[in-house]
């Protein structure tokens, strides 16, 4: 069964936050830009009445509340908050299979006086908040990827990038179907349910679901859950606000990797991404990788190049799965004898890497490798294929089995009379 | 596209970034599937792909102009972009780098390159000189070179490696599998060759019929359809041209049957055409003689028999036969007659029923001497919910199936009708007489019990032969019907007797005794009667041919007068030879066990319990059974029962004198009465209270009695206050309760002593709430109770400890119930816990999504029935939404429908859920359940969903068998 996310426990033990409701006067640049967004008609803000302020102010802390990070960090998110005023609402998104809509709304925080912010939705984290200059143009450039950013094909982003994440263990997770689970329904920035796995090669969910019928939605649905067996185990999704692609990867060794697909937004050095990142990465997607320890592709290699170890040996296949360059690492490490070279003989097995091994058995001179490398690259006939419904290793009734089995155990160990404590 | 290979290791993201400089997109991100990665750029028609395989290790580039004449200039451009990356090498200078190559080792990674490349592309690649490496790899000295030659040449399959595979097993004796393994994959690929040449020969007669159809060439299409209709009996489109070239032309040698024949056929078979194929039987009916019905029927019995064999065999047979009677002239009722028996079956609906009865009323107004007639319409009148006539129509077939007669003028030209049909159709034979009142007397029992015990006299008084099988079991399905008619009408007294009749004429044999039924319904009606010893007798004789009566025992209440007796414990759980301590109290543990879990055989469980501490004879284990008899019944809403087995309990433990035991039991005692005066109209809160008390007093005079439970007792005596009214004093008990379980948490206990006192806490922090609100405490208290209860829970499960079942449930109820009543600043106080408590009851978020979403569509249902909306309205606006379809406007304007067809698609995605879905609704539609109870069980399979359970998983449920 599910076991209770640790976040959610998190989330019941944290201090109700302190309101704060400062009074500030309106920036003398909010009437013009009121005045020019709804002219332009795309960016439909409106202002806030003053009345309105402190309440969405408060309402925006305690959700902040809800969203357990970093002490140092929830605090940085809190202050902000804390100090900034709602000045503009009336941008709305609806993730196209849920009816959760959520706001777009633009603050001045007084530590940027002359700096506009945008909120994306609740539990948005603050420091994450993109600021722009405030004129319409400002506006058009810093918030449009995220408010005006179209539907566009998966493989057409101008950049992708991979980005590793500690095993699913590591994060208090079963695996990649439990973190998939918490990503669509705690993080709103997200186009929540409309995922699709490795047997569509790009997002099949059309751009507005709710005019189809079941019947059709079901057939999409299904197809959409189906998975590539030729492929790791992978989910993607798209992010509400600049239709970012995030895709959360199993990795052959636990980890869990991300793939980022998006269009590159202006780099903004007053939004606080984690370190490493690329600085052109869209809020949205940064926001799901606050959690845990991120590694990018670069910061992995430049390490590897100082001194391998293990970590970075298996990060490396991880991340950069299906890279020439991986493969000529593997070799590298395994050609050059001790200890890793044992996990990079491993490795490459796992990754898919037999020529490596081949090469390695005809030219080793050591017989003991060489009965190694033979015994890991024997070639045999391919056993009958067996129905696989009926496989003992079928996964699928794993966990129906357990329960059965808890369930005796209950049945014997039960001793308590006092039936009437659940009453 | 042309490819090149590129000799060193390149990172894609340096690809990427050099091919957007230079004005490339991305255009194809394809993800790792097996070996291979690929990615793809664009520059307006140019197309650049990055292809890696881990295989090899090495990468490639697809390199496309994307000009129609190949455009090798504009090529040579692209190949010295991506030169830029490093040495480049076509696949054919690589073959021949290869071949000239005497190690094994530099050949290993470019054969498994050439090997990845040429499983997609099938030019530049020299195949024979790729053959001649692959075969000099295969026969190399070394391991590796050799097993990478294997899997290139099983990966690529072609036949171009014939001879590269050709006598490998003579030459190296450990790769003869290889040899038989490409055999293999040969033969198959012949197989599917000739397979794919036949379909072409299929489509090639296909445009040939089309063609001589066309051309009027009659002789051509009969000899195609036959070999069309030889390989697919149930084609219509052959059927088709067949009847329509047969039709078409006065065929010389062709008989005009064939044409009607083909034609019946093709009307049966092809909705789409129904016009068309009716008129072409029409066309060849009319080339028949006016008397030609029996040759009609001879045409249309086959056409019925090939149909067989489809899924909707009885309906397009119908169809047939309907078709030649509608065009008969003198056999219309015949034929009639065996359009409707196409239909008439175990399967038969109202609906079916109603489409055949005229044609049979006719047939039989017809042909009044016919009894398969009249028992057939004895049956469709029933369907069709006229019993009265369905009876006479079963006595008339009755009388007809007896009477010994001369035929009638009518009933000879039936016979020469069936003669003439050449082969006897079942249809025709009339049943046995005893089979005819058989099926009348179910029909009276279900629609007319006023008349079934005449008729069961009636089948009953006919001579019968008792080596006759089939009226032997005919017989004994009166017999038993007869019996269950007296029950149905409360006749005890003849019930018996019919009973023993019924029970006497069942086979002696052990498993051919029925059921059971009729002894166990025997053993109900004894019992009943007062006669206890025969009926256990009687029961034990059932539970011998069937466990599951010694449960239906339990619950009947038939059986009432012997329930919970010594007697009835060791009927329904005859104990085993060898009963010790630890077995008893074994079975003592299991039945509280399954007690604990919902499960049903607690009741059974706890009378083996009963039964062997009976055959044991000691007075503590016999305490301890019955107290936990008593425990099961008072929370099986069966209080009464709990309260005379708890004093049976507390009998024997009286006897024993341990002051643990006695606790307990009185313990146990009060709460049954407790539960029995809830629902007694007067109530024993007095005795409840003492027998509470007198268990307090053993509790306190022994040592061992842990704190906690005196504090859980604590709390039960609260709540029996609070039913009795007395709040306050409810509320003086629950903090006396809470403050000694703190007191005892405090004093550092056992890990165990502590979760359970920790759960125990947490559920008496619950229940303060309640009794808080009913005390009359302000809001601010309440809700500070509730804040600590949960609190107290949250803690609970960070621990890991499952919370006790319905433990956050029942208090976000009471939260929710209490947020009707308070005021804004209260609200906005209570209403954060109401979502920790839907989040503690519902862990898992999409199982919680779940839940309050079929909430929110419940509470709307629930909303528009309350402004006069039914359940059948709701439910077609349900089905509406589903398919897409505008919603009423009522439904139109509620917020709880918006989006609905999206919300249940993405909830409701296993296989089988559509069908539920239109299961449910329809049983709304139709007035057979509420439609929030169709919702509900919809509600389920999406929890069932969310919880990632497949339909395999749920299907297995039934074997939940500890």
């Amino acid at each position: 069964m599910f076991p209770t996310a640790r976040r959610q426990i998190l989330l019941q033990k944290r201090a109700p936050p302190a309101l704060s409701s400062p009074a500030v006067r309106p920036p003398t640049w909010l009437e013009a830009l009121a005045t020019d967004l709804t002219r332009a008609g795309d960016l439909p803000f409106s202002a806030v009445a003053a009345e309105r302020q402190a309440p969405f102010r408060d309402l925006t802390l305690e959700a902040w509340a809800r969203f357990p990070y970093a002490d140092e960090y929830q605090e940085a998110g809190r202050a902000r908050i804390a100090r900034s005023t709602p000045l503009l609402f009336g941008f709305e998104r609806t993730p196209r299979l849920s009816d959760r809509t959520q706001s777009a709304v633009l603050w001045t925080d007084p530590e940027l006086p002359d700096r506009v912010l945008l909120s994306l939705g609740v539990g948005f984290p603050p420091p994450l908040w993109p600021t722009a200059e405030p004129t319409e143009e400002g506006i058009r450039r810093a918030f449009g990827p995220y408010l005006l950013a179209p539907f566009t094909s998966a493989h057409r982003t101008p950049k992708a990038t991979r980005i590793l994440r500690e095993t699913f263990t590591g994060m208090g997770l079963e695996g990649l179907d439990h973190l998939v689970k918490i990503l669509q329904h705690t993080e709103w920035w997200l186009d929540g349910e409309a995922t699709w796995r490795t047997s569509q090669l790009d997002d099949p969910w059309p751009e507005d679901p709710s005019t189809s019928s079941m019947i059709q939605l079901r057939v999409i649905a299904r197809s959409a859950q189906e998975e590539d067996p030729a492929a790791r185990p992978a989910v993607a999704m798209r992010t509400l606000w600049s239709r970012s692609v995030l895709i959360a990867e199993a990795g052959s060794c636990g980890s869990c990797v991300f793939e980022l697909r998006y269009r590159p937004v202006e780099p903004d050095e007053r939004v606080a991404l984690q370190p490493g990142l690329p600085n052109d990465l869209p809020v949205d997607l940064a926001a799901s990788l606050l959690r845990g320890n991120v590694m990018t592709p670069r910061q992995l290699r430049q390490d590897l190049g100082e001194k391998p170890t293990p970590d970075l040996l298996i990060g490396l296949v991880e991340l950069d799965s299906g890279e020439t360059t991986t493969f000529a690492r593997l070799a590298e490490v395994a050609r050059a004898g001790g200890e890793l070279s044992q996990l990079a003989l491993e490795l490459a097995k796992q990754e898919g890497a037999r020529g490596l091994l081949y090469e390695l058995a005809c030219e080793t001179e050591d017989p003991a490798l060489r009965a190694r490398l033979e015994e890991m690259t024997a070639i045999r006939p391919a056993a009958p294929a067996s129905p696989k419904a009926d496989g003992p290793d079928d996964d699928d009734d794993d966990e129906f089995d357990g329960d059965e089995d808890d369930d005796l155990d209950d049945d014997l160990d039960e001793d308590d009379e006092d039936g009437g404590e659940d009453r | 596209m042309r490819y090149v290979l590129l000799g060193v290791p390149c990172l894609r993201d340096h690809v990427a970034e050099a091919l957007l400089d230079a004005g490339f997109a991305r255009a194809n991100e394809l993800p790792r599937r097996g070996p291979r990665r690929a990615t793809a750029f664009a520059r307006g028609r140019e197309v650049v792909t990055f292809e890696t395989d881990m295989r090899s290790g090495i990468g490639m580039f697809g390199l496309d102009a994307g000009t129609s004449d190949g455009g090798d200039a504009s090529v040579a451009a692209l190949e010295a972009l991506v030169a830029g990356f490093g040495p480049i090498e076509t696949p054919a200078a690589m073959v021949e780098r290869l071949a000239a190559e005497p190690r094994d080792a530099p050949r290993v990674r470019p054969l498994l390159a050439l090997g990845h490349l040429a499983t997609f592309v099938d030019h530049g690649i020299p195949m024979d000189r790729l053959a001649e490496v692959a075969a000099a790899s295969l026969r190399a000295g070394s391991h590796g070179l050799r097993a990478a030659a294997v899997e290139v040449v099983l990966t690529l399959e072609r036949p171009e490696l014939d001879p590269a595979v050709a006598g490998l097993g003579a030459a190296v004796p450990e790769l003869a599998w290889v040899e038989e393994t490409w055999e293999r994959i040969r033969s198959a690929q012949r197989a599917e060759a000739a397979s794919e040449t036949a379909a072409k020969a299929r489509d090639t007669r296909w445009a040939s019929l089309h063609e001589r159809l066309e051309a009027g060439a009659i002789d051509d299409v009969v000899a195609i359809t036959d070999e069309l209709l030889g390989e697919h009996g149930g084609e219509p489109a052959a059927w088709r041209a067949r009847a329509l070239a047969l039709a078409r032309i006065e065929a010389p040698g062709r008989s005009p049957w064939e044409a009607a024949f083909a034609a019946a056929a093709w009307l049966a078979l092809d909705d789409g055409a129904r016009a068309e194929a009716e008129a072409a039987l029409s066309a060849a009916i009319g080339r028949l003689s006016p008397a030609a019905g029996e040759s009609l029927a001879a045409l249309a019995l086959p056409v019925a028999r090939a149909l067989r064999t489809r899924d909707d065999a009885g309906e397009t047979a119908y169809r047939a036969f309907d078709a030649l009677a509608s065009r008969s002239e003198v056999r219309r009722p015949e034929l009639g007659y065996l359009a409707s028996c196409q239909l008439v079956g175990g399967m038969t609906t109202p609906g079916t029923s109603a489409r055949v009865r005229p044609a049979l009323e006719a047939f039989a107004s017809a042909f009044p001497d016919s009894c398969a007639a009249f028992h057939k319409l004895g049956f469709v009148r029933f369907s069709c919910g006229e019993p009265a006539l369905a009876i006479a129509s079963y006595e008339r077939a009755a009388e007809l199936a007896v009477a010994s007669r001369p035929l009638s003028t009518v009933a000879a030209d039936l016979e020469r009708f069936q003669h003439d049909l050449g082969e006897p159709d079942v249809a025709f034979v009339a049943p046995s007489p005893l089979a005819i009142w058989a099926e009348c007397f179910y029909v009276a029992r279900q629609k007319a019990p006023e008349r079934a015990a005449g008729i069961a006299e009636q089948a009953l008084a006919l001579p019968f032969d008792p080596s006759d099988a089939a009226a032997m079991a005919k017989r004994l399905e009166v017999l038993r019907g007869r019996a269950m008619l007296h029950t149905e009408r409360r006749e005890h007294v003849e019930a018996i007797a019919a009973y023993r009749a019924a029970v006497e004429a069942e086979p002696a044999t052990p498993g051919a005794a029925g059921d059971g039924t009729m002894r166990f319904n025997l053993a109900c009606e004894l019992a009943k009667s007062g006669h206890h010893e025969e009926a256990l007798e009687w029961l034990a004789r059932a539970i011998a041919l069937d466990e599951d009566y010694a449960d239906q025992a339990l619950d009947d209440d038939y059986f009432e007068g012997v329930w919970d007796t010594p007697e009835l414990a060791r009927t329904v759980a005859p104990p085993g030879d060898d009963i010790t301590e630890e077995g008893v109290a074994t079975s003592q543990r299991r039945a509280l066990g399954a007690h604990h879990r919902g499960a049903e055989e607690a009741f059974s469980l706890a009378h083996r319990a009963v039964s062997e501490a009976l055959a044991l004879g000691d007075d503590a284990a016999l305490a301890v059974a019955w107290r936990t008899f008593g425990i099961i019944a008072t929370y099986r809403k069966a209080p009464e029962r709990g309260v005379r087995a708890l004093e049976r309990a507390l009998a024997f433990a009286e006897r024993v004198g341990a002051s643990e035991l006695l606790g307990e039991t009185w313990h146990q005692l009060g709460a049954a009465l407790h539960a029995a005066s809830e629902a007694a109209e007067t109530p024993r809160w007095d005795a409840a209270r003492a027998a509470y008390d007198q268990a307090r007093r053993f509790r306190d005079a022994d040592p061992a009695t842990s704190p906690y439970r005196i504090a859980v007792s604590l709390g039960d005596v609260a709540r029996l206050e609070s039913a009795r009214g007395d709040h306050a004093q409810a509320m003086r008990l629950v903090e006396e309760a809470i403050a000694s379980l703190r007191a005892f948490l405090a004093g550092e206990p056992s890990d165990d002593d502590a979760l359970e006192a920790s759960v125990n806490l947490a559920l008496l922090l619950a229940n303060a709430v309640p009794a808080a609100r009913q005390a009359g405490a302000g809001w601010a208290d309440v809700i500070g109770r509730a804040r600590l209860a949960v609190d107290g829970m949250v803690e609970l499960t960070a621990q890991g400890r499952r919370l006790p079942a319905g433990a956050p449930s029942r208090l976000r109820r009471n939260v929710a119930s209490a947020l009707v009543e308070m005021d804004g600043a209260s609200i906005d106080d209570a209403a954060p816990l109401l979502d920790r408590l839907t989040i503690l009851e519902f862990p898992d978020p999409a199982v919680r999504d779940a839940r309050l979403y079929f909430a929110r569509l419940v509470a709307g249902i629930r909303d528009l029935k309350a402004r006069g909306e039914t359940d059948a309205s709701i439910a077609r606006g349900l089905s509406a939404a589903i398919r897409a379809e505008p919603l009423p406007e009522s439904m139109a304007s509620h917020p709880a429908f918006e989006r609905l067809a999206l919300e249940l698609a993405k909830r409701l995605t296993a296989p089988t859920n559509l069908v539920m879905i239109a299961m449910a609704l329809q049983m709304a539609e139709v007035g057979a359940q509420p439609v929030e109870e169709a919702v509900r069980s919809l509600e389920e399979l999406a929890v069932a969903n969310a919880e990632g359970y497949t339909d395999d998983d749920l299907e297995g449920d039934d074997d939940d068998d500890p």
